[in-house]
């Protein structure tokens, strides 16, 4: 690889760490009390992350469970074909990474103000 | 290289059947290793061999019949998956048509392809399945594109390699 080459990269790399900050610091403005579930751009399900429960609900694919515990959460159960989303494993309120899982439409993020 | 038109044929026809496994494979048994749906992208290595060895015509024969067949035989034509790959392979064929065109070495054609791959997956999520949600993840996938385009790069380099004494 030439060295020119190894210095765009570089660079973007570096673009990609500061949207991973910037992001980072505009997600400490979020309510941290409610977690939706959204389908086909309608909320179908808002959790408390902070009790343990176990929801279920149906996407456009199958069915899918949410499983909360300690103030995280994950999918687990899901009827999709790659199961991307619950590879993703637990995520919480600080990490702030929406669960995407496209096969069923389904999208889980802390909910915006 | 000079080869007869058939001769040219059966080894495009190879290289997507080699391309078509490849990504099967890869789906199957090394689908969830990475978090986020990041994967290697064995399948690439077979495109920038062809790009290289072939040209621009047969890398696009190659990589549109890998996404058509390879989705067709786990009998995900036609849904989410496919388009999502579609969208993935077409935006990473143009980066590969055009780091060819400007002589760049083969690992950064490999990243540079490999990135716009997730690049145009991410693209295909945001606007074809309304989840603007995927601009959080995004950053992950594309930094983890580089690596694997490194990967993916190399193990092309090598082929390429044991490719020009054989043939």
């Amino acid at each position: 690889m030439k060295k020119k080459e190894i210095v765009i990269i570089s660079i973007f790399a570096v673009i990609m760490f500061m949207m991973l900050f910037i992001y980072r610091s505009y997600s400490n403005n979020l309510n941290k009390d409610i977690v939706q579930v959204v389908h086909n751009e309608k909320v179908i399900l808002e959790f408390d992350p902070n009790i343990d429960k176990i929801y279920e609900f149906t996407g456009s694919y199958g069915h899918m469970e949410i499983e909360v515990k300690d103030g995280m959460w994950r999918v687990i159960n899901e009827d999709c074909p790659n199961h991307i989303c619950s590879s993703v494993g637990w995520v919480s309120v600080d990490s702030y990474l929406p669960i995407i899982c496209i096969p069923n439409e389904v999208y889980i993020s802390v909910k915006p103000q | 290289m000079r080869m007869s038109e058939t001769k040219k044929f059966v080894y495009v026809t190879m290289l997507s059947a080699i391309a078509i496994s490849l990504n099967i494979f890869e789906s199957i048994f090394i689908g969830n290793i990475f978090p986020f749906g990041i994967r290697i992208g064995l399948a690439n290595i077979i495109a920038l061999v062809t790009i290289v060895k072939f040209g621009v015509k047969d890398m696009l024969v190659v990589n549109i019949m890998r996404v058509f067949i390879g989705n067709l035989l786990r009998g995900l034509i036609f849904g989410s998956t496919f388009w999502i790959a579609l969208g993935g392979v077409i935006l990473s064929s143009f980066a590969l048509i055009i780091g060819q065109k400007l002589k760049a070495s083969l690992i950064f054609i490999s990243v540079i392809s490999s990135i716009m791959h997730s690049f145009g997956q991410v693209l295909v999520v945001i606007f074809f399945y309304k989840q603007p949600g995927m601009i959080a993840i995004m950053p992950y996938l594309l930094l983890g594109a580089i690596p694997m385009g490194i990967v993916t790069g190399i193990v092309a380099k090598e082929a390429l390699r044991l490719m020009n004494k054989k043939i």
